[in-house]
């Protein structure tokens, strides 16, 4: 008898193997069954391996692209409702200017109505500058709780009303054209050092900005207390607290609407260009957000690659798994009733 | 020749084949028992060379084999100790996209941050920045005291794993006793191999072993080469908490010391290394992110005067050291109005006047602080220049990684086991049709020696009628 024979696993080792092979293919199949269902890896980190920081810090990227879209879209309806408030106010200053330039050499049949228009104009450019959005006032900086401008006759925040100050700073209707010089002058100072407060009561110093991208900040908007604002309000005061029909000297009457057309005529501009700032803030916007859509797009389509799992390819998976299993089922039953014992 | 050595021959002959079916009865009913080797005999001619007499119970083990198994066994210990005890911390980190990882929490603050820049005013703003960086300190926190549980269950399975290797270890050295004691070859002696090598495998998974045969008994190596069981003597394990270190005897055998003698695998091993190292890193990287967080919000705020709390803090106070900070990180309470703070602060700063209602300068310098990459310790492993939301990103990657890798391995070593197991099977296992074939030759074997004894008594009655 030969000491070398064919040997064959034991019984026991057969069986066992028999058994791993079906737990195995068990929870293979129920790991298929869990990807067809959810469309992603069951095992994320198993599958991920080395780039599941990556994976991970997608997903904070893109929701940070998504909130930015939802806030600059808010943001961009601000900068509109601002740009067109600004248009409503040049306009009313605009009209003035042109009344007044009709009448800068002296005065025409329309004199007398200019005082009226001025203050008009001068209380239809404050309450368009309180146009609040969402409940906050766009002309008054960081303070967007506060009024901006104040109306010819309203007490400011300071108790005085505009034209109780024009009127302390200029007096009677100047005579003569050095008359006419020294009020302008004395004006101009009240508007440079006595404007907060009593013109304007939002926030002094201040610029509104807001983060619109990772890593970059728009700083946007114009307040009230801006030299274009200035230079218009003092413009409109010079012809609303002055009759200036009532100006006897020719030459005082001309020195005075010179001042007050160049007042109206630079702060006309200056509104026309914060108008084409805001717009060239509210264009910058715009390609940021259309760069942030891609750039979410790419996000997602990359979350999608590392995490995502093809449906069609788990639901085959799981058809083939589902066959090896039944296939095994059969195999170890017929393996099982093969014994020895059932031919002695 | 005669007739009564006739007799004597059969007589041999069937009192073997019983013993034959008595071997192959007891190799059929152990045939379910994983570590029983199948009992062969040895069959010699008798003293007067004309019948057959059983000289020995053979147990064949390939003793490679058996090391290969045993060092396998140790791997897969290890490797699946570890992974459980990671997956008791790492199952709180989550998973990417169910929103409430570490990088989910530092992400919902960086967006509730933009969103206050664009609408200062608004409370609702105000109070999602509060509620995200409140959900972010409780995210570190819940992580922490998972840690922290995972290091204690690390330590309960040191415990139990060593009175069990020092149980098996005065197993062994009994059976070696009695082994000394018995004669080769007796049925007795197979039983108690038997039992010995079952506690030598049971061994090998708690710690990678070495054995040696001397004799009939054996000895016992660390895997490193530290004698756990030498001549007759035992050197029982003991582990100190305080210093870490696992002594066998005199010896240190700490899995981990470069140069070291002592193990290397084994779920002692995983055990011991995750309590002393790779748990506490993991606890050294939360603490990392946790002062990061702190101090980048410290030095971001510029109303707080210095010594005095930022928006995160070390359980109320400004930064102090970062162990364990993970734990205590916590919002300032100056920003909750149910604490009697006021929520404005986020806006104006933790020490702030009541400011502008759209100031957002206060409020950028935070968004920059999460933007900016922020300068981690190169020895924590994850990397030195990176933003806060990529460092978590990173540490929860990593950490979770680890457990999966834990895993791979743990069922790569294991396949390897069972593979090793079947290889061993084929010589040492018990095969039922080969039994019962035996059987059918031991049955034919004592028909046939029966049947001479028969003929032999009719030749004597014939002899003894003839007289």
């Amino acid at each position: 008898m030969s000491t070398f024979s064919i040997s064959a696993p034991s019984s026991l080792a057969s069986h066992m193997m028999r058994r791993d092979s079906l737990s195995k293919l068990q929870s293979e199949m129920n790991r298929a069954s869990r990807e067809v269902a959810t469309g992603r890896s069951a095992d994320p980190y198993g599958s991920l391996g080395g780039r599941a920081g990556r994976a991970l810090g997608l997903h904070g990227e893109a929701a940070r692209l998504e909130s930015f879209l939802t806030s600059n879209a808010v943001l961009d309806s601000k900068l509109t409702a601002s740009e067109s408030a600004l248009g409503t106010m040049r306009e009313a200053a605009q009209s003035v200017l042109t009344l007044a330039v009709g009448n800068a050499t002296s005065p025409q049949a329309t004199a007398e109505e200019m005082q009226r228009a001025a203050r008009a104009a001068f209380d239809r450019i404050a309450a368009v500058s309180n146009t609040s959005h969402a409940g906050r006032n766009l002309f008054s900086g960081t303070a967007s709780d506060a009024p901006a401008l104040t109306a010819w006759s309203e007490p400011g925040p300071g108790g005085t009303p505009p034209e109780a100050a024009v009127a302390a700073a200029i007096g009677a209707p100047p005579a003569t054209a050095a008359e006419a010089a020294t009020k302008s002058a004395a004006l101009k100072t009240l508007f440079q050092t006595g404007y907060d407060g009593t013109f304007y009561g939002g926030a002094v110093g201040t610029q509104s900005s807001a983060a619109i991208d990772s890593g970059r900040v728009l700083e946007f908007g114009v307040s009230g207390e801006a030299d274009a604002f200035r230079d218009v309000l003092r413009g409109l005061s010079m012809l609303a607290s002055t009759d200036v029909a009532q100006i006897g000297d020719g030459a005082a009457y001309q020195a005075w609407m010179q001042e007050a057309v160049a007042a109206l005529g630079a702060g006309a501009e200056g509104l026309l260009s914060a108008e084409i700032d805001l717009g060239e803030a509210r264009n910058r916007l715009d390609e940021t957000k259309l760069a942030q859509q891609d750039r979410l797009s790419l996000l997602q389509s990359d979350t999608a690659a590392l995490e995502g799992v093809d449906p069609y390819d788990a639901a085959t998976r799981l058809t083939e798994l589902q066959a090896r299993l039944e296939a095994s089922y059969a195999v170890t039953a017929r393996l099982a009733r093969l014994s020895f014992l059932d031919y002695l | 020749m005669s007739i009564t050595s006739a007799f004597n021959a059969s007589r041999s002959g069937l009192s073997a084949a019983a013993a034959r079916a008595g071997l192959t009865s007891t190799n059929i009913a152990n045939s379910g028992r994983a570590s029983y080797v199948r009992r062969d005999m040895t069959m010699v001619g008798s003293s007067d060379n004309q019948g057959v007499t059983i000289t020995a119970i053979k147990r064949d083990v390939d003793a490679s084999l058996q090391a290969r198994q045993r060092q396998a066994a140790a791997l897969a210990g290890f490797e699946q100790g570890r992974a459980e005890g990671l997956a008791l911390y790492t199952r709180t980190l989550g998973e990417p996209g169910d929103g409430s990882t570490l990088p989910d929490r530092v992400s919902k603050l960086q967006t509730s941050f933009d969103l206050l820049s664009s609408e200062p005013a608004d409370t609702n703003a105000q109070k999602a920045v509060v509620r995200a960086g409140e959900a972010l300190a409780r995210s570190l926190n819940e992580s922490a005291r998972a840690l922290t549980a995972a290091r204690a269950d690390a330590y309960e399975v040191i415990g139990s794993e060593i009175s069990e290797a020092n149980t098996l270890l005065g197993e062994i050295e009994r059976l070696n006793e009695r082994l000394d004691g018995s004669e080769t070859g007796a049925a007795a002696t197979a039983g108690l191999q038997d039992e010995r090598d079952a506690a030598l495998d049971r061994l090998s998974e708690i710690v990678d072993i070495e054995v040696r045969a001397r004799g009939a008994r054996v000895d016992v190596y660390a895997g490193g080469g530290a004698p756990l069981i030498e001549g007759r003597e035992i050197a029982p394990l003991s582990y100190d908490p305080g210093s870490g270190v696992l002594t066998a005897g005199a010896v240190d055998v700490t899995p981990g010391r470069p140069g070291g003698r002592g193990f290397a695998a084994g779920s002692l091993g995983a055990a011991l290394t995750l309590h002393d190292a790779t748990l506490p890193e993991m606890g050294r990287q939360l603490d990392a992110l946790a002062s990061r967080l702190v101090l980048a919000f410290e030095d971001a705020d510029a109303s707080r005067s210095p010594g005095a709390p930022g928006f995160f803090t070390d359980a109320g106070a400004a930064f102090s050291a970062p162990d364990g900070l993970a734990g205590r990180i916590a919002v300032n309470i100056a920003v909750r109005p149910e604490a009697g703070g006021q929520i404005r602060r986020v806006r104006d700063g933790m020490e702030g006047v009541p400011g502008n209602v759209a100031e957002t300068g206060q409020i950028l310098a935070f968004v920059a602080a999460l933007e900016t990459p922020q300068s981690f310790d190169p020895q924590a492993g994850l990397g030195t220049d990176m933003s806060l939301g990529e460092y978590a990103a990173t540490l929860v990657g990593e950490q979770a990684g680890a457990t999966a890798r834990a895993k791979a391995a743990a069922e790569a070593e294991t396949a390897t086991l069972s593979a090793i197991a079947v290889q061993r099977s084929e010589t040492e296992g018990v095969n039922v049709d080969d039994e019962l074939q035996k059987l059918l030759q031991i049955e034919q074997s004592y028909a046939a020696n029966s049947q001479v004894i028969t003929a032999l008594t009719r030749m004597m009655d014939s002899l003894l009628a003839a007289v």
